[in-house]
Order: C-alpha cells, then structure tokens, then sequence
C-alpha cells in the first residue's frame, strides 16, 4: 500500500537518493557570476563540509538550497523535491541557518522559537515541548527569558541554530554556524550536528574553521569562483599528500636519517629556531601508510624522534593545495 | 549515535493544516496571518517610544478640544457652544487624518525593507508562511496601530460631538473615510518598502506621495485655473434701487456679460486622491441659501461646498448677488452640478492600495527570481 506524504511535506524520495542534489546550478547578481555551473550531492545521514574563500559562492548556493534563490539555470532537488516546483515542501524540509541570524530584538529567546515553531504550523503542545528541549539541547535555558538585542554573537548563533531545528527538518543547511562561538558551545554544535546526521538527516555545513570542519563533517566540497573545484570524503583525504612535522631531540640525528632514507624535505631547523625547543623538519608525504613507514625507518636509523604527525589536517591540506587557497580573500 | 532529543524528520511530528502546493505564494490562512500581526504588534508595543507618542497624542487631542472651547465656555454663552463645538470637532477630524497620515507611512514604508535588512523577513520567507501572509500580517499590524491614533482621539472627539450636536451618521462617516485611508496609504507604504532596498528610502518615498496629494496637487489644481479658462457668456444677478441714495426700493436685475471663467472642472481629478478632500465629501451639504442666510457650519461642510462650487464656476446659480427679497429674484435657476468627488478618490486609493499589496507578495514569493541591486535576501 502506498502511503500518502504528510502536508506540507515531499513524497518520500528513495533512501538513497542524496538529500542535497544540485544539477549545473548557476545563479548571477548583475554582472557578478557568483555560482557557474555547479553540480554536487549531499548524501543522507551525512555531515557535508562547505569549504571556499570568501566570494566563492557558498552562500549563494545556500540560499538557492534552501528555497530562497531561484536559480538562473540547472536545478536543485532537496529531498528529490524542486524549489522551483513545490517551494513549501522544501520549506518544510529544510532547516536553515544564515550567516548572520536575524532575530527580533524584543523578543525573549522562548518567543523566538515559539514563532518559528507556529511559523511552520505546528501544533501549540509540539511547539512549546520543542523550544523547551531546544533550550535544554543548545544551553540556551539560562537565556530563555533573555529578550533577544541582549544576546551575544555566539548566543544568537546558537539561537540561530535552535530555530533552524525547531521543525524537525530532513536537511540542515548550516551557514557559518560556529562562527562566534566559544570553544565549549562549538564542541556542543558538533555533537548536535553529528546526532542529526546519526538520525538520518541531510546536513550541509560551511565555515572557514577547517579544523572543527574536519571533524565535523563526513564529506567534503571545495568550491572557488562559484564551481565545486574538488569533493572527496574526509577519509578519502587520508591518501593525499600533506606535509608531516618530525621533531627529534638531536639534530645532527634527524638530518642523518633523513639522509640515509633519501627522503625529500625541507630544512631540518634547531631547536633554538623552534616553537618547542626540539629540532623539526618538514616531510610532505604521499598518504598516511607511507608516513607510518617512515616513523619505523626513522626509528631505525637513530633519528630520536619524539614527535611524528601531520602538520596542517586532511581538510586544511586539500585546501591548501587548490588554486582558492592562493588567492585574495582565501581562509 | 542518537543522542539528540529533536529526531529528524519524525512522521507525528510533521507540520499541521493544509499547507499549499507549488510556491504557495496566494496562501492565507488565518493562523499565519495572525502570526505576523501579532509579531509586529508585539514588537511595538514593548516600545515605550510608542506609549508616549500615544500619550502626547491623547493630551494633544484633548488640549485642542479644551482650547478651541475655552473662549466660548469662558464667556459664559452656552448658546454659541454650538456651532464653535462643530467646527472644533471638524478640525479634530482633520487633524486625526493628518495624524493617520503622518503615523503610518512611517510605520508601513519601512516594514518589508526594514525587518529585510535586519535579517528577519528570510527567517519568516523560509518557513511555510506565505507572502499573503506576511503583507497581509503587517497590513493588519500596521492597520491597527493607525487605528490606536483614532480610538485615543475618541475621548476628545465624542464629547465635542454632542456638544455640537453632530449626527451620528456623519461622524461614522467620517470614521469610516479615515479607517480605509488608513488601510489604504498602510497598503501603500508596504508596496513601497517591498520595492526599495533602503528603509529611509522608501519612507521618504510614502511621505513625498501624502505630500504630493495632499498638498501639492491642490496647489496645481488652484493654479490650474491660469490656464483652464475660457471666455463665455456669464449672467448675473444683482441688485439695483431705484434711489440709489436711500438705497430704498431694490429690484433684482439680470446682465449678460462676456467674461473669462475659469474651469476647475476639468482639473478636479487632482483632487480625487486628496484625502482632506474625501473627508470633506463625508461632511453633509451646506442648505443652497447657507450664505443667505448664514446658517450655521463646520469647516468640513464649507470645504466640501467650496470645492464643489469651484468645480461648477459656470452655473448662473452661482452669480445671483441679490437679496431673496428682492423683487426679480430668480425664481428656479436650478441647482449646480453636485457630482461627489468621492467614489473616484477611494477608487484611486483602493486601486493603488490593491496593486502595491499585489507588488508586495510577488516580491516576498521564494524562491526569488529577481533580486534588486544591492538587495540582500539575508
């Protein structure tokens, strides 16, 4: 038997259809092509990472994905659903976080999110049970009579947050959303983010915070000038050259070994022109398999190494090493 | 790992009600209309600014009431309370209006532009609230907070009303002329703020188009006169005595003069939209031999008769300057033209409000297909 889709939402699209899909999107401002034939997908019960220089495109795409933009060709599909054919069941799907979350300023934080639950037309008793566990889920419960002007940035932003899950959506598109925040509300965006990807959702994510990204996500999109110049899952950067930091307490040891392996580095410094105190040396490696064999031959040669890890992560790393990195305006 | 106490997309906890297919942009359900009201209205009425503007208002009102009855009720003629009562009482109305006119662009013009550059009107876009909705909501917030400038000037208003005995009927219309001004220039002022980028932009806009209708178009209308007339036969009556010295036994004559006349008529359309003019059409007629014999009137009564009469400067009823004593008083000239101003100047403004509630909606319907230089969506 088939069951009718709930009001208000799509037809329940295949499991494995991605909940994100863009299909040669472009969209202009003017003269000021922002996004050019843009294709990617964002697959279901997943973090996906955002990641480009400022102007790149990513906000644009953001905003056609979550209903507000229409492209000006391609086509987008949230949940197998076109914006352009059936905006409001995308609508209900989606949940979004701007950049910058507009709040009304003399509202309490409760009445914020009472208005977007009653904004999404959902019933007064789920309303109130959702701003309550939203409160509790964001740390917000100590704001919650708080009237909004008061708040600080990464207050808003977590308030931001809350509004964008008060509905419940399949797809979370997340502008900058640890952008202002302090490092514990950042460690609790990522468990809020990774247990809404654990239930199934779509999620889709941008900052300029590698770091956190990479921990964040489970694939990632590198735009620049308005196109996906790379994709990969973040595991699949593991087997990507990236620049490993040796330290050793002997110099002359690290140098030696380093010469024994045949091993292309950089210059080996001393420990009197270094942050730890340790003689360093830059190593760029292939992928991760060939470093564990180096640290063994490394030990070996009597090099004395007492630290061996990468020097940038897998996602800073991909960055790093596209065109977008090099250019005005990149991270 | 599911720790989170929000489950995605659970079946029960779907959205509620009817909810529209395609863009949805036409939807309007009363909930979401009311939603948006109230938003606006609970945001302004937490300001205190608003509390003392109300207040300044209801003193000012009630000042002016006292002021304007002082003289009278100090020398003690109870008498002459009267007419003083119902030409105060028409100044009031016209002040409210000029209230209403003041209050509400401010409030309608910077609406749409305003909550769009605070980041707030894509939070309500990308919700299942329909761009009805939204206009709709802050047509009926910014309504209602026009209408609090009406019902505080009430406790001024009635008491003059009684004293100059002002018909119920025409006091109820008068009301009525301002409340659908009021919806209509609110109407207005949200197309204009869903047109610019600029919140200053767009109320100066609204203020320069009450501006425009209220004052200027009268003035081009008067000065239309300079180059709207035309040379025509005029006849007149007057009186002339058989001694002129005594000024004893007057008789009415009758002249056909050649004379240039001005022809107001054909501009009158300036003055369809003016709304001092359309709350001048509510007032009742002055009786045809009120300057005869100087009834009393209000000032909305005589505005309303001079407009008419300008309107109709060749009607011969218009050139008898002879006493109704007089022997040869024109017997029946018949009455001027008395064609109403007023159903073409609510036309005009329902018009204009209706396509600029339509402009508003398509420029809040998602996703937006054209965007406004330098319009950011968030």
């Amino acid at each position: 038997m088939t069951q009718s889709a709930p009001p208000g939402r799509p037809p329940h699209p295949a499991p494995q259809a991605p909940g994100i899909l863009a299909e040669h999107v472009s969209r202009a401002f003017g003269s000021v092509q922002a996004v050019s034939d843009l294709s990617f997908a964002a697959p279901r019960g997943a973090v996906t990472a955002l990641v480009g220089p400022n102007g790149s495109g990513k906000s644009t795409l953001m905003l056609m994905l979550s209903s507000l933009l229409a492209p000006d060709a391609g086509r987008v599909l949230i949940d197998g659903v076109d914006p352009a054919q059936d905006s409001a069941a995308v609508r209900a799907s989606v949940g979004w976080m701007p950049d910058q979350f507009g709040a009304w300023d003399s509202l309490r934080v409760t009445e914020v999110l009472e208005v977007m639950g009653r904004a999404y037309y959902l019933p007064a008793p789920l309303v109130r049970r959702r701003t309550d566990e939203l409160l509790d889920l964001l740390d917000l419960v100590p704001l919650a009579h708080q009237r909004a002007h008061v708040l600080s940035r990464g207050q808003k932003q977590r308030l931001g947050l809350a509004r964008a899950l008060i509905h419940a959506p399949s797809v979370l598109i997340l502008d900058e959303p640890a952008s202002g925040l302090d490092p514990a509300s950042r460690r609790r965006l990522l468990h809020v983010i990774r247990s809404r990807a654990a239930d199934g959702a779509t999620v889709l994510v941008s900052s300029h915070i590698l770091g956190e990204l990479e921990e964040m996500a489970d694939h990632v999109v590198l735009m620049d000038g308005g196109r996906v110049v790379d994709s990969s899952s973040i595991r699949d950067l593991a087997s990507r050259p990236r620049p490993w930091r040796i330290t050793s307490l002997h110099h002359q040891a690290l140098a030696e070994a380093l010469g024994q392996l045949g091993v292309r580095h950089e210059e080996v410094l001393p420990g009197d022109r270094t942050a730890s105190g340790h003689a360093e040396v830059l190593v760029p490696l292939p992928d991760e398999a060939t470093a564990a064999r180096l640290l063994a031959d490394l030990t070996a040669a009597g090099a004395q190494v007492i630290g061996f890890g990468p020097a940038t992560g897998r996602l800073e790393a991909a960055y790093l090493a596209s065109d977008a990195a090099h250019r005005e305006g990149a991270l | 790992m599911s720790s989170s106490p929000i489950p995605a997309a659970v079946a029960d906890d779907q959205p509620t009600g009817p909810h529209p297919r395609g863009r949805g942009t036409r939807a309007l359900r009363p909930r979401g209309l009311w939603l948006v009201t109230s938003l606006e209205l609970r945001q302004r009425l937490r300001s205190k600014r608003w509390y003392a503007a109300l207040a300044v208002w209801t003193l000012a009102m009630l000042s002016i009431g006292g002021l304007g009855l002082a003289p009278t009720l100090s020398s003690a003629q109870w008498s002459d309370i009267r007419p003083v009562a119902a030409m105060v009482f028409s100044l009031q109305m016209i002040l409210v209006l000029f209230a209403m006119l003041l209050v509400v662009p401010a409030l309608s013009a910077g609406s749409i532009n305003g909550d769009r550059t605070a980041g707030t009107l894509a939070t309500l876009q990308v919700s299942l609230l329909s761009p009805s909705e939204i206009v709709l909501g802050k047509l009926l917030a910014g309504f209602l907070t026009g209408l609090g400038f009406l019902v505080l000037a009430l406790p001024s208003l009635v008491p003059i009303a009684l004293l100059g005995e002002v018909g119920i009927l025409y006091m109820l219309r008068l009301l009525l002329v301002i409340v659908l001004l009021t919806l209509c220039v609110t109407a207005v002022g949200l197309g204009l703020s869903a047109l610019t980028t600029r919140q200053l932009g767009s109320v100066v806009l609204a203020y320069v188009i009450v501006f425009g209708v209220t004052v200027v178009l009268p003035i081009a209308w008067g000065s239309s006169a300079v180059v709207l007339n035309e040379e025509r036969e005029v006849t007149r009556y007057y009186t002339v005595w058989d001694d002129e010295f005594s000024m004893e036994r007057s008789r009415c004559a009758e002249e056909t003069v050649e004379e240039t006349v001005p022809r107001l008529d054909l501009s009158l359309p300036l003055l369809w939209g003016n709304p001092v003019v359309l709350l001048a059409e509510a007032a009742p007629p002055l009786p045809q031999d009120h300057w005869a014999t100087g009834d009393d009137s209000d000032l909305l009564s005589l505005l309303k008769s001079g407009m008419r009469t300008a309107a109709t400067s060749t009607h011969p009823s218009h050139e008898v300057h002879c006493d109704p004593a007089d022997p040869g008083y024109p017997a029946d000239l018949g009455a001027p033209p008395n064609r109403p101003v007023w159903p073409m100047g609510l036309a005009l403004w329902v018009l204009a409000g209706a396509l600029s509630l339509v402009v508003a909606v398509r420029r809040l319907a998602v996703p937006i297909r054209r965007l406004g230089a330098g319009t950011r969506i968030a």
